[in-house]
């Protein structure tokens, strides 16, 4: 840790520069009538402000002599300007847009708008995810076409992308990998949306920036914005359901000066077992989490730096959970609720520490992100306090990079990436799933970029290296040291116009076999198996090839992307007929080929004689299959998505915002591996509205009812399909959030 | 402003505190199999259920694992 943090104060910079005062204006581009309260952003040093109310604005402090301006306000198009200092006019036009159309992303190769990238990435606030309120991230995540989630009860929920969940989806925050023990199908995202404003997602292999692993895709969750220049904010948000009489609370504090920016937030949710359907209680469904949050920025005019840590702490009940070999599926469900937390538990604590540094350089910009991760999981099972399962995971990573633009049209992105793992059981637990093992990683990249006025092309290589050494002997196998090498590369087309996007990318992807899947031998009392691993797995290797095509104007949208991913020695987990422990015993094994296939389509229609009417669709498809025709397990069934959304004007000082209905219809699946079920076809129907109250500090009171219709529905991805539990029923929740505080300088 | 920010942080240093010294002394009702039946030996709380659990409990020479469940 010493040395962390010494290398990381080697490259702060020291360097005199003058403060620079930036005045510019905000207008209509067709009334040309000023555009008051837009938000502008200077991407690359996250330093914003707002814009008053006759437009004009002023940013203070060391500016970069060229950077990206980013300024969105509602009812138009997001705005993203390249600024040259030297001859920039300070205006900023805005065009009135509907329907918001593009975004400027930032895990691409570039930090380019949407439509410039060869690689589709799907982008998403996530207030427009909680329009609905959910009660966990993995719920928010699966409002995103091509997303699914696969959930323990309300407390663990894990995304699902293109059919694909666990190692085989990097998650990152803000460019750090978060490594969380995913591997274990009961371990959650270890995160909760405390301050996160938006994320990204890039489905399938495409990227080559985020290193081996990510076959599913990346899903990388970028923070809020700082508090607009020159204020402070002292912020509050409860959130309250009914059906598992939970509560989740937050308090936030944001500063931001010419200087430096901070960002401190904390959390506290607390849900009792939640209710099914028939008005019985999941038993041990209980959880509770607290977290916290810091960041810290600050900048000249040829560097940025950011300093950022999260805190995640979770204790889960674990339902469903029996050695019996006859089950009793009613012995799971309870005529009481329960909110102690009991045995068998789970109990997470989640440290999240990085610190980025970006260097501006006339053509470009480098950047090293160093950082570290510590997870500890501990499991009690049998005994109340001596754990099942107690184990570490310390991750030290490092990610260089940068990008050059070598003449307008052409540029690229090179950089270094890699992680050195450790993990570890303590001698606290009487059990082990995995042995003490180390795991190193190292990746080199290059991505080169050449646009056109209407259209990019993208195409990068990438070598990496994984070693992975057991320390010790683990149940009768021997020490265990494995070396993974691969190359992959990605190279991808797009022509954009004003009214449509094409896109083709074909790429590659390797996951070298996790550790568990090496070596397991052991009973998994979070997922309910014995699983046993196989030392002579080889690497997964994926090629994919997508596809999409967007169709848009001022009032409608249409989007299809289909795909194809073929992956070779693909590694399951499959059940036997064995028992251990009156458990199901479960081996890790290969398959040569599977065929993973489907498409994502949107709608989106706002009519112009309605401008308070917007009309969302979205229908999501994915199959697997073996060579041989066999399915593959575990795949989400087929999803349409359907919102109708009344968003009203401010007419008065109390005024409703948006109501929004949702549908949700999921088809059956039949299409089963051995040993799996069926699963049945089920809607789902929720409804929120929205209210603001627009005092000097404004207070937004949110309500809503989800699952409407109270359905009992399972669904194919719960964890707890294998006792028939059922989805929770009706919920109902109340929402408050408000600025306690708002300060100018 | 600042005493603002003073109280906040004093509140979420007290809840951590108030949070993590919840759950120290943990108390369960704990039994041990005998026969196709079961002896109940009544609550235990802390240090004792931890030595119960880690030890099991002596009964006639007799070994026995003890098994406790919070009520």
């Amino acid at each position: 840790m010493k040395y962390f943090i010494l290398i990381a104060l080697a490259f702060l910079p020291v360097q005199t520069i003058f403060s620079q005062t930036i005045n510019g204006s905000v207008i209509d581009a067709i009334s040309q009538s000023a555009v008051p309260f837009a938000n502008v952003i200077v991407v690359e040093i996250d330093l914003g402000v707002k814009s008053n109310v006759d437009g004009t604005f002023e940013i203070q402090g060391k500016l970069p002599e060229k950077f990206t301006l980013k300024t969105s306000v509602p009812g138009y198009e997001t705005s993203i300007l390249s600024i040259n200092l030297q001859n920039w006019d300070g205006k900023i036009v805005l065009n009135s847009k509907h329907i918001e159309l593009d975004e400027i992303t930032v895990s691409g190769p570039q930090s380019a708008l949407q439509k410039e990238n060869a690689i589709r990435i799907e982008t998403k606030k996530l207030s427009e995810l909680n329009a609905i309120s959910n009660v966990n991230l993995g719920e928010a995540l699966a409002q995103i076409p091509g997303v699914y989630n696969t959930s323990t009860g309300n407390a663990i929920a894990k995304p699902v992308v293109r059919g694909l969940q666990g190692i085989r989806v990097v998650s990152l925050l803000n460019g750090l990998r978060i490594e969380n023990q995913q591997w274990g199908g009961d371990h959650g995202i270890g995160l909760t949306d405390l301050g996160i404003g938006s994320v990204e997602i890039i489905k399938g292999p495409a990227s080559l920036l985020y290193g081996a692993d990510a076959l599913g895709g990346v899903i990388y969750y970028i923070d809020e914005a700082y508090a607009p220049q020159g204020k402070s904010e002292l912020g509050f948000q409860t959130l309250n359901f009914s059906n598992t009489l939970g509560t989740i609370n937050k308090l936030q504090f944001k500063r931001s000066s010419d200087k430096s920016r901070l960002a401190v937030y904390g959390s506290y949710s607390n849900h009792a077992d939640y209710q099914l359907p028939s008005g019985k209680f999941a038993e041990n469904s209980r959880f509770s989490d607290y977290n916290f949050k810091m960041s810290y920025g600050m900048n000249s005019s040829k560097w940025a730096m950011q300093i950022r840590y999260t805190l995640n702490g979770s204790r889960i009940g674990i339902p469903g959970h029996t050695h019996d070999s006859i089950i009793d599926f009613a012995s799971f469900q309870s005529t009481d609720r329960g909110r102690k937390l009991r045995i068998p538990v789970q109990i997470f604590m989640n440290n999240l520490l990085s610190v980025e540094n970006k260097f501006f350089t006339k053509r470009g910009e480098m950047s090293l992100l160093l950082g570290q991760t510590v997870n500890r999981l501990t499991e009690f099972e049998e005994k109340n306090t001596i754990p099942g399962i107690d184990m570490f995971l310390s991750n030290s990573l490092y990610h260089f990079k940068w990008k050059y633009n070598i003449t307008e049209k052409i540029s690229f992105v090179s950089g270094a990436q890699g992680m050195f793992q450790w993990i570890k059981n303590t001698n606290k637990g009487t059990e082990a799933l995995l042995p003490n093992a180390l795991m190193l990683d190292n990746g080199i990249y290059s991505v080169f970029s050449y646009h056109q006025k209407k259209w990019s092309i993208q195409t990068g290589l990438r070598i990496d290296q994984r070693i992975v050494k057991s320390l010790t002997a683990f149940n009768g196998i021997d020490k265990l040291s494995r070396n993974f090498e691969s190359i992959n590369f990605s190279a991808g087309w797009v022509r954009s116009s004003e009214w449509q996007t094409f896109r083709v990318n074909l790429s590659s992807g390797f996951r070298s076999p996790h550790l568990s899947e090496l070596m397991s031998d052991g009973l998994h009392h979070g997922t309910l198996r014995y699983e046993i691993g196989d030392v002579n797995l080889k690497n997964e290797r994926a090629t994919q090839i997508d596809i999409s095509y967007e169709l848009q104007n001022e009032h409608f949208q249409f989007i299809v992307n289909p795909f194809y991913n073929y992956i070779q020695n693909f590694i399951t987990i499959t059940p036997s007929d064995s028992m251990v422990y009156n458990l199901p015993v479960f081996f890790y094994k290969q398959k040569e080929l599977v065929h993973l296939f489907g498409s994502d389509f949107s709608l989106h229609y706002h009519p112009h004689f309605a401008h308070w009417l917007h009309l969302d669709a979205s229908y999501s498809m994915i199959q697997a299959q073996e060579n041989n025709g066999d399915a593959i397990a575990l795949i989400p069934q087929n999803r349409l998505s359907s919102n109708i959304k009344f968003s009203f004007e401010e007419r008065s000082k109390f005024y409703i915002q948006e109501i929004v209905f949702q549908h949700q219809f999921f088809s059956q699946q039949n299409r089963i591996a051995e040993y799996e079920t069926n699963s049945s076809a089920y809607n789902l129907l929720h409804i929120s509205c929205n209210i603001k109250w627009n005092l000097n500090n404004p207070i937004f009171i949110g309500a809503g009812v989800k699952n409407i219709l109270n359905e009992e529905y399972v669904d194919h991805l719960s964890r707890l399909k294998n006792i028939q539990m059922p989805h929770p029923g009706r919920n109902f929740y109340v929402s408050l959030k408000m600025n306690l505080i708002t300060t100018k300088k | 402003m600042k005493k603002q920010t003073v109280k906040l942080f004093a509140f979420v240093i007290l809840s951590s505190a108030v949070l993590a010294a919840c759950g120290k002394n943990k108390c369960a009702e704990c039994h041990y199999d005998y026969g196709s039946g079961i002896v109940e030996i009544g609550e235990k709380c802390g240090d004792s259920l931890k030595v119960v659990e880690a030890d099991g409990i002596v009964v006639n020479d007799t070994l026995y694992e003890v098994h406790c469940h919070e009520h």
